[in-house]
């Protein structure tokens, strides 16, 4: 060690240069810098959610993570001319080449059931080309669920654009064209605002960016007062300043080199170390001064190297050892943050020894500027505090010990209150422009949040596994995270109701097959089916709800999944184990969509309708063979028929009981096959409208009993009584499926919920590797234990005041404890070792006072520098920065508090009981 | 289902024509437009390929039948014989589309339907309208002639209208039979984007080109579609009440 010292010394001109050299090749690679603070990206890409949340969108073209949203704010958005305008905004941004897919009013499809038969067309088929087609549009949407208050505002006068692009899309680019295409289109007094995941992700940077570059200076201005008024020289303020901040550059040009990016957090870097690592040069200027005013400039450095090598180098291993704990940490802010801090410390550390070294070995001061002689200070207020603190520890110990426990127990109190927050609210504040963009877009659209529902299986087509997802959407949709369900189930109920006239499922896959024309057609479906057609993703909105809620929803969705059938077998209905399983179904579905009957009793009811036939329900009344000549209208005018006279054919053929066809060659003199067509298109219409009948009729006596009306959507449930096979869990079925939930909210739960587990385990770990170091440097188990004390008291207390002040755990706050352990052990370290060196000379008294009046001093001053430091952060913009520094800097003084109050009254306790020649010192010095 | 109908366009518009010796840019596309087959009907039998990012293709064969309706209007009965599952779905679209209905053999029944976007994609293919209804005439493109070798004459087409999807074409066209034998097609920023490329051609004794196979690649999303013509008869006889609703009912048409 002392030839390391001898030789930086007597060559300090190669350690400059490399010095410098690193200095601006890191500061080259600052440019680098870019942040992001996607929460998909916080945990490891190993991680099950992490991993199924990515695989998405390699399987879906519509689950599309680089996408953006525009929203357009008009006086009126339903004039000709602002709709012609948002149609034409939306083809622009079609064109653009990063863009793959565009959703506006203008292009959304929608099913529309004519009296022919099925449109499958968009929204807006024709743009309004007068005012009042503009406000028939508009009472027309206003009934739309989907779109009124979602895609359009509620009172009508925004409306948003979904964008999605390319995989291969720069997207921050692309999101810059589509913004300057709109701009370009709208007229002044047209409000657009752009929102999305990468746009929060880049004001997020920028602000982190402006943080560093307003905060680092403010704090270096708060540390030059503190340096000025410990040196009153320009080197002694300066230099451990810039130490610091090259700690930082090195840190961040290292960071920029392995390719990292920044969280927000990380923007508290340069400040967080200009506190703790500006000690390290003061600790060097101080000696160098002391050594200087000893022996002059012979060896000054090696001697001040010889002193302050070892110290700096252990408080540096100390602080390192609380931010490398972070590491452990699974969630990828704290574990940067951890490595990242840790760097800028050991760097610190090295340019405060062998830069700072190699400076004054090059340029020595010619003339010693004397360091405020401690001497000097003894009457300052410092000095007048550290002596009451001394002398109510010595002569009111149990007041002292009274007021310790009191404060000790009323902080903890605090712990039980503690909760995990992650919200933009809670990380960014209420003020901050993210948090008013998100709260815009909430407000005016409804959430924009998504949470998916993945269904997997062999056979997507299968009637089981779309009726399966009707289902679990309508459980779903009581919950406030899985609102306004987006599915190709739902695509398929309207394009059955267009076909068939009922909202529901067939239970032929044959139909389906057919039906999966227009899912071919459609874009927007096609982008959340597999390519292999195996795999489809249900689309919620997240609405807003609290961590806690979200957790609650999310452990009874996965509970009704898990209870869903997953293998199953399709049956006829030739055994009464099948017919039994299907009445069950239909019993649940019916309960499920909302009849409210005792399940016995629609039991009853849908096993005697199962019972009846389809012809049971064909009747002579005009006006069921009106349904039929209406739903075989296409045909009967295709050849040139009247339908009211095929109505009147189609009642004598009933009631004499011959075939249509030979009913129409009779009364049309039609050609035996155009007759015979005919009267096969009307029996078919027969049958389909008479199973109509006997769904009716079933709907009407379940009305009746519960005295209230079924929606539309128990169709799905009331339809099933047409069923001709029944599905039964069979270990050996050959249809199978399988659930899965993710999502932006789900991925933010998983953080939430992995935040407590974190930081206990980074939290254990620190405390692990502090007392590793204590031990080697106190070589005594029961002093290494003592000196524990005041950094456990400190870092309860902390999570007290975290719950009193509302403080949520999130992934800054829950490095606090950490960060307090690796820097607030200093404080127990130079106490103790101060306390042992005097104790072994002086009694009890003599020591605790020595200890507190001058390592207490220099303990103080420099909490108070590094909490004057991080106290900085609370200019920040970001709420989540100000919480930060703010508890750093509160935690860092509480744990000076412990240190002076806690370790003193035990360390004073131990000498009282244990040492009998230290007692013996006392008694003669009384 | 009206894309049904775009694909039996396309086949439409690209059978051929005749011979001329013109030699500007514009002539030569005109050229290339002006040999279209003449026919009162027409029957086509074939395939459409899909091929998808991973290189799994799905094949559909089809039947389609047309019919010159005159004033430019074209009547067509489009139904897919295979796969089991689409086999037998039928589409008719009468004079250009004016009405289009649609037959479902599990409904059992008929309905009519509307059309969609223009620039999407139809039936899952790469084709949108607007790549299978378009000319590359002078009223939607500038046209420039690059260069010419033994064998082809090189075209740069420029879209008039600023909101084209596409920034320009580059066409290749066959000297000799005057058919265009790859077109690649550019986007705003000059990326490639698909690339139609024919395959197979057919001369018929009058001189005119019918197309047999074809092939549109996405080179954006890595998607392709084949299609291919087995067997096409021209001016063959039909019902006059041919293309209706009750034959597209029929098991067999």
């Amino acid at each position: 060690m002392e030839r390391l010292f001898r030789w930086i010394e007597r060559h300090p001109w190669p350690i400059l240069g490399i010095t410098v050299f690193l200095t601006l090749l890191f500061l080259w690679k600052l440019r680098d810098v870019r942040f992001d603070d996607d929460i998909t990206k916080y945990l490891p890409e190993d991680d099950p959610e992490i991993s199924f949340y990515n695989s998405l969108e390699e399987k879906f073209s519509g689950f599309q993570k680089k996408s953006v949203i525009v929203a357009l704010e008009f006086d009126d958005l339903f004039t000709p001319e602002n709709l012609l305008l948002l149609q034409r905004v939306a083809e622009s941004i079609k064109s653009l080449p990063a863009v793959q897919g565009v959703t506006a009013l203008t292009n959304m499809p929608e099913i529309v059931a004519t009296e022919y038969g099925v449109e499958v067309r968009e929204i807006v088929e024709a743009l309004p080309t007068s005012i009042e087609e503009a406000r028939d549009l508009r009472e027309r949407l206003k009934a739309n669920d989907l779109v009124w208050g979602k895609i359009i505002t509620p009172d009508g006068k925004g409306t948003v654009i979904f964008v999605s692009f390319f995989d291969t899309a720069d997207q921050s680019k692309a999101i810059h064209d589509v913004e300057r295409v709109v701009r370009e289109m709208v007229p002044q007094g047209v409000q657009v605002t752009l929102f999305g995941a990468r746009i929060i992700v880049d004001e997020m940077s920028k602000d982190a960016q402006r943080n560093m570059r307003f905060l680092t200076p403010v704090a270096g201005g708060v540390l030059l007062v503190i340096l000025f008024w410990g040196f009153r020289n320009i080197r002694g303020m300066i230099l451990p300043i810039v130490i610091a901040l090259l700690a930082a550059v090195w840190t961040i040009g290292v960071a920029m080199f392995l390719g990292k990016s920044f969280t927000v957090i990380s923007a508290s870097l340069p400040v967080l170390l200009l506190s703790l690592v500006s000690a390290y040069g003061v600790h060097f200027i101080n000696r160098y001064h002391e050594e200087y005013a000893l022996a002059g400039n012979t060896q000054a450095v090696t001697r001040t190297l010889r002193g302050v090598f070892l110290p700096i180098l252990m408080s540096a291993l100390t602080t390192m050892g609380g931010f490398l704990s972070l590491l452990s940490a699974a969630i990828r802010p704290v574990s940067d943050f951890g490595l990242y801090a840790a760097l800028g410390v050991l760097f610190g550390m090295v340019l405060a020894t062998f830069s700072l070294g190699a400076l004054y070995a090059a340029f020595p001061v010619r003339q010693n500027t004397p360091n405020k002689n401690p001497q000097g200070k003894q009457r300052d207020y410092f000095h007048r505090f550290l002596l009451f603190l001394s002398h109510s520890l010595l002569h009111r110990k149990r007041t002292v010990l009274v007021f310790l426990v009191v404060v000790t127990l009323l902080l903890c109190a605090g712990i039980p209150r503690i909760r995990v927050e992650t919200t933009i609210r809670m990380q960014m504040g209420e003020e901050h422009p993210i948090t008013k963009l998100v709260e815009y877009f909430k407000n005016r659209f409804g959430s924009t949040d998504y949470n998916y529902l993945c269904v997997t299986t062999e056979n997507l087509k299968d009637p089981f596994v779309l009726r399966e997802m009707v289902r679990i959407t309508q459980y779903l949709k009581r919950f406030h995270n899985f609102q306004d369900p987006s599915s190709l189930a739902s695509f398929l109920l309207d394009l059955n109701e267009a076909m068939e006239g009922w909202r529901a499922i067939p239970d032929e896959e044959e139909k389906i097959q057919n039906l999966w024309f227009f899912v071919k057609d459609s874009e927007y479906l096609q982008g959340r089916i597999s390519e292999d057609e195996r795999e489809t993703i249900i689309e919620f909105r997240a609405g807003e709800t609290t961590s806690a809620e979200l957790k609650k929803e999310l452990e009874e969705a996965r509970e009704f999944l898990a209870n869903r059938p997953k293998r199953v077998k399709k049956v006829p209905l030739d055994s009464a184990p099948a017919r039994d399983a299907l009445v069950k179904m239909i019993v649940d579905d019916l309960i499920l969509f909302g009849v409210s009957l005792p399940p016995n009793t629609v039991q009853e009811i849908v096993s005697e309708f199962l019972g009846k036939p389809w012809q049971d329900f064909v009747t002579q009344d005009p006006s069921f063979l009106a349904k039929v000549t209406r739903d075989a209208q296409l045909e009967i005018e295709d050849l040139g028929l009247d339908m009211e006279v095929v109505q009147e054919t189609l009642a004598r053929a009933l009631a004499r009981g011959i075939s249509f066809g030979e009913a129409l060659e009779e009364d049309f003199g039609l050609d035996s096959e155009s007759a015979s067509y005919l009267g096969e298109v009307l029996a078919i219409s027969l049958e389909r409208v008479a199973k109509r009948e006997k769904v009716e009729a079933l709907r009407s006596k379940l009305e009746k009993l519960q005295g209230k009306e079924l929606g539309k959507e128990c169709d799905f449930a009331l339809y099933e009584i047409l069923d001709e096979v029944a599905y039964v869990e069979d270990k050996e079925g050959d249809i199978t499926v399988a659930y899965r939930i993710t999502g932006t909210p789900i991925i933010s739960n998983r953080v939430n919920e992995m935040l407590f587990s974190q930081q206990a385990k980074s939290m254990i770990l620190a405390f692990a590797i502090v007392f590793g170091l204590l031990l080697l440097q106190l070589a005594s188990l029961r002093r290494a234990s003592i000196a524990m004390v005041p950094i456990l008291l400190t870092v309860a207390t902390s999570f007290g005041i975290m719950g009193w002040f509302e403080i949520p755990l999130n992934v800054a706050t829950l490095m606090v404890a950490s960060i307090a352990i690796g820097a607030g052990i200093d404080y127990a370290i130079h106490f103790s070792a101060r306390w042992y060196k005097e104790i072994a000379t002086n009694s009890g008294s003599q020591a605790l006072r020595a200890t507190l009046l001058n390592t207490g001093r220099g303990i103080l001053l420099n909490a108070l520098g590094v909490a004057g430091g991080s106290y900085v952060m609370a200019l920040s913009r970001i709420h989540m920065l100000r919480i930060f520094g703010s508890l750093v800097a509160t935690v860092l003084l509480l744990g000076v508090f412990y240190t002076f109050i806690a370790l003193s009254l035990l360390l004073h306790l131990e000498e009282y009981l244990g040492n009998e020649n230290l007692k013996k010192r006392e008694v003669s010095s009384l | 289902m009206k894309r049904f109908l775009l694909v039996c366009l396309l086949f439409v518009f690209l059978l051929g024509g005749r011979n001329v010796f013109a030699l500007t840019a514009q002539e030569i596309l005109d050229e290339v437009e002006a040999r279209r087959t003449q026919f009162t009907t027409q029957k086509t039998v074939g395939k459409i390929i899909l091929i998808d990012a991973s290189g799994k293709e799905e094949t559909r064969e089809m039947v389609m039948y047309l019919k010159d309706e005159g004033d430019d209007k074209t009547s067509v009965i489009f139904r897919f014989l295979s796969p089991a599952d689409v086999k037998g779905v039928t589409l008719l679209s009468l004079r250009n589309g004016e009405k289009i209905y649609l037959y479902m053999p599990a409904y059992k029944k008929v309905r009519l339907i509307a059309g969609s976007s223009k620039s999407e994609k139809f039936m899952g293919t790469d084709f949108s309208y607007d790549d299978l209804s378009a000319g590359y005439g002078k009223e939607d493109y500038e046209s420039a002639l690059q260069g010419e070798d033994e064998a082809n004459y090189y075209l740069e087409l420029t879209p008039k209208k600023s909101d084209s999807k596409y920034g320009r074409l580059i066409m290749v066209v066959d000297k000799e039979k005057f058919y265009f034998k790859k077109i690649e097609f550019f986007d705003a920023s000059g990326n490639l984007w698909k690339v139609l490329e024919v395959h197979e051609i057919r001369e018929k004794e009058d001189g005119s080109i019918q197309i047999l196979k074809l092939s549109l690649k996405d080179v954006k999303e890595n998607h392709a579609t084949i299609m291919e013509a087995s067997s096409i008869e021209e001016d063959i006889p039909l019902p006059e009440d041919f293309f209706s609703v009750r034959t597209i009912q029929r098991p067999t048409l």
